[in-house]
């Protein structure tokens, strides 16, 4: 149960990473628009 | 957890980082409809099969339409130019494997495992008929995801509709 809830928030907090790089970094509305997707 | 998972979750961290790193707009799009895809099959494997639905025709769908017809109305770029911009996105984009690889390191080996609620999970509410759930029980956020969606739709129109008057006036100079 614990392994399944770390790797879950893991691959959640990747995700979170992946989207908020996005935001900060992309100068394009579409790829903001991706990262917020990608964070919800 | 089983091997299905695993793959699964793999895919969707190794979908969700093509969506943010790839060099066309329309690769990204694509990335990103396959991170749902993966998301939704994932949710019905956790035995939420109306999430999973709604995942696959929400996001992997509408979004992925409205994505793809937003960027069907751009530019394409020239092929110095999307050199240009693949040389400029690789060296912004070149920190976030790191960052990404820190941050989990940080998170499996140093910062100790979250203490799991022990409250027991209620159980599921067992709804007859979906369309009671979707038309009764959510109905308000039903209503407030169709404005949502509508408001978006409206919103790209109006706002494609401006840049071409702008871009007429400006030829018409």
């Amino acid at each position: 149960m614990n392994s399944e809830y770390l790797l879950f928030s893991m691959v959640s907090l990747f995700l979170a990473i992946a989207g908020l790089y996005c935001i900060l970094v992309s100068r394009n509305l579409i790829r903001i628009i991706i990262g917020i997707e990608l964070i919800t | 957890m089983s091997t299905l998972m695993f793959f699964l979750l793999f895919m969707l961290v190794a979908s969700g980082l093509y969506a943010v790193l790839a060099a066309e707009l329309i690769q990204g799009a694509i990335g990103l409809a396959a991170c749902s895809l993966i998301l939704s099959i994932i949710m019905y494997e956790l035995n939420s099969p109306l999430g999973a639905v709604f995942e696959l025709s929400v996001c992997a769908g509408l979004i992925t339409v409205v994505f793809l017809s937003t960027i069907s109305l751009t530019k394409r770029l020239t092929i110095p130019e999307s050199i240009a911009r693949i040389t400029d996105r690789r060296n912004r984009f070149a920190a976030l494997p790191a960052i990404m690889g820190i941050v989990g390191f940080l998170y499996y080996f140093l910062i100790p495992p979250p203490a799991i609620p022990t409250i027991p999970f209620a159980e599921p509410q067992t709804f007859n008929d979906v369309r009671t759930m979707i038309w009764e029980t959510r109905r308000v956020e039903l209503i407030g995801q169709m404005l949502v969606i509508l408001a978006g739709v409206f919103g790209i129109v109006i706002l494609f509709k401006g840049w071409e008057t702008n871009e007429n006036r400006e030829a018409h100079k």
